[in-house]
């Protein structure tokens, strides 16, 4: 059984934790002293590149690559961003980092900076996080009073001013242009690509954004090396990792492991197996956009070559765990009222698209499907992949297409018998 | 709620002091606008015309391009909201631990449909979409505080603890 790491996790639980004072006592901002006195933002830069961190918001894109993207030097004023709108259904693992460890947020990011030579970054965190917003202000609060921030920080020469803001309740804010929009006092609707935020981001200013796991990462590479970090886990998207696992587990929670931890093992070991010792039935690995497994699928690895060999993928690694006393047809109803409700409305597929798949589906939870219903949902959907301005689409369409291919003859004796087979037992309580 | 109404808010220097803190607080004042609003939400539990054209004149923008902002998202309402805003999480990993049991009994002991507001301004009942707190469903906040694995008994001593 893989171990349980306490590396991201390291200062969860400890008293004080979000004080600047506790997390300096146990080696907090060290590597942003070591970074501002001994490195240069080349050096560190190189360090992100090696350990080959992958982003944690859902795409696995990497790091290092992608702050090489902003354009060098200070000519122009760039900008970063910390991704904490934190809204995929599933996905909780952000808000365990915002409320127990702000300042190894807030160190990866002003070490991030340094490395890109930015001006400053913004800090978007979800309305519905208000702890989350007052814990991380404070923090930022106590890393000016103590000259992690601000002007000259440390004597190094290197100025850096952190910017916390909120979101008002709208999941499409966790994608990067809406949110810079949002950002920019707009509502939260995702902006064309290119050009990419790396050239016209925050005020059309250069600008690159990261998920809290990952700028959470950064101190521990700068600390113990980019090699170090490359050799733990999975080799092709490595490093420590935050599991979520929730719905019917035995213990649900985060669970740090190595990237690549076995998805049985994750959850019939780590999160205690299945609620009432009952079949399992289904598992979405990544986030409720990601294309749910069946029971038989799940001796696989968590990341992303893992993953591919089943049709899913990891995406913010948030583990939504099915027993048999689940109706797909109406967990997919689920799923597809929550896009259709969250669809920003720009793009027709997307607008439209998500509320026919709901209505389409609500129909035949209800009892009336017809014949042909299963591949309407296909044509649908296949309809929405790749016609958007922005993945939201695609993060519904995938799903919606998983749903129906995989569970195809529940779908299909839904319509059938003009009800739901499954009625009687909807559902139990995990509490 | 610390004002009578928008007007007595907008004649508070003390407000008005937090107001410009903000349009001071980011490198444009334009990135002033959704804390701006939060503002008014949580001391108005809703964001009257009022508000929107004094913070668009305060902020350069047009009061048209507010109304946008507060229409887009869940969190501003241009109806008054109860005192205690229920929000109940509807989406699939807390429907899993039992959502639509803590809905219903809510929808049953305040006479509410999600939506409502209770005919004496104390209850709002809403359903709201993941609030990231999943492996604690089913999830409920109440304003801003959250609570965890609620069962119909934890709501009722819950609801029974506020004033
Ligand atoms: C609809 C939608 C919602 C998203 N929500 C989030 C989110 O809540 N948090 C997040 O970090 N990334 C989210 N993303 C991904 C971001 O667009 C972006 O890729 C990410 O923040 C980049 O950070 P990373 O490279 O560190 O992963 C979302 C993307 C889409 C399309
Ligand atoms: S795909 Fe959907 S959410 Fe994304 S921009 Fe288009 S309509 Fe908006
Ligand atoms: S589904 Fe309710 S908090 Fe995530």
């Amino acid at each position: 059984m893989a171990e349980v790491l306490k590396l991201l996790t390291r200062n969860v639980g400890k008293a004080n934790s979000t004080n600047v004072d506790s997390y300096m006592a146990s080696g907090g901002y060290e590597p942003l002293m070591t970074a501002l006195h001994k490195m240069s933002p080349e050096q560190v830069l190189g360090e992100v590149k090696a350990s080959n961190l992958k982003g944690r918001g859902g795409a696995g894109f990497p790091a290092g690559l992608k702050w090489s993207f902003l354009p060098k030097g200070k000519d122009r004023v760039k900008y970063l961003v910390c991704n904490a709108d934190e809204s995929e259904p599933g996905t909780f693992k952000d808000r365990l980092l915002i409320e127990n460890d702000p300042h190894a947020i807030l160190e990866g990011m002003i070490l991030a900076g340094f490395a890109t030579q930015a001006a400053g970054a913004f800090f978007y965190i979800r309305g519905e996080m208000p702890q989350g917003f007052r814990i991380f202000q404070r923090a930022v609060d106590q890393a000016y009073e103590r000259g992690f921030l601000g002007k000259n920080i440390l004597g190094s020469g290197f100025s850096f001013d952190v910017y916390v803001s909120r979101g008002a309740g709208a999941y499409i804010c966790g994608e990067e242009t809406a949110l810079m929009n949002s950002l920019e006092g707009k509502r939260g609707e995702p902006r064309l690509k290119p050009p990419f935020p790396a050239g016209f981001g925050v005020y059309g200013q250069p600008s690159n954004i990261n998920n809290v796991e990952t700028y959470a990462n950064v101190p521990l590479i700068i600390k113990n090396g980019g090699a170090w970090y490359a050799a733990i886990g999975a080799p092709s998207a490595p490093g420590p990792r935050l599991y979520g696992v929730s719905g019917h587990v035995k213990r649900p929670g985060v669970y740090e492991l190595p990237s690549g931890v076995n998805l049985r093992e994750l959850i019939y070991e780590h999160a205690g197996g299945i609620l009432g010792d009952r079949p399992l039935k289904a598992v979405i690995p990544g986030g409720s956009s990601v294309p749910v497994l069946r029971a038989d699928q799940i001796d696989v690895t968590m990341d992303p070559d893992g993953l591919k060999k089943v049709g899913t993928m990891v995406g913010s690694a948030g583990v939504i765990v099915m027993n048999d006393t689940v109706c797909m047809v109406k967990a997919m109803v689920n799923l597809m009222q929550f896009y259709a409700h969250e669809s920003c409305g720009q793009c027709t597929p997307c607008r439209e698209g998500t509320h026919w798949l709901k209505l389409i589906l609500q129909r035949i939870e209800e009892g009336g499907g017809k014949p042909g219903d299963v591949d309407l949902i296909l044509d649908v959907s296949n309809n929405i992949m790749g016609r958007t301005i922005c993945p939201l689409g695609d993060a519904a369409a995938m799903p919606a297409i998983a749903f129906a291919t995989q569970f195809r003859d529940e779908f299909e004796a839904h319509i059938r018998e003009g009800r739901c087979p499954m009625a009687h037992t909807h559902m139990t309580v995990a509490v | 709620m610390s004002y009578a109404n928008v007007s007595e808010m907008l004649a508070n220097s003390e407000f008005l002091a937090k107001v410009e803190d903000l349009a001071k607080s980011y490198p444009e004042p334009r990135t002033a606008l959704l804390p701006a609003l939060h503002l008014c939400q949580a001391e108005l539990r809703h964001v009257p015309v009022e508000f929107q054209a004094f913070i668009a004149e305060r902020l350069g923008m047009a009061p048209a391009h507010v109304r946008g902002v507060v229409t887009f998202y869940e969190m501003y309402s241009e109806k008054q909201l109860g005192r205690y805003l229920l929000q109940v999480c509807k989406t699939l990993p807390c429907m899993l631990a039992g959502s639509e049991i803590l809905l219903e009994h809510l929808q049953a002991k305040l006479a509410l449909k999600p939506g409502q507001t209770s005919g004496d301004g104390r209850f709002t009942l809403i359903t709201v979409e993941c609030i990231a707190c999943c492996d604690g469903g089913p999830a409920l906040m109440v304003n801003e505080t959250l609570h965890r694995h609620v069962t119909p008994a934890d709501a009722d001593r819950i609801l029974g603890e506020l004033e």
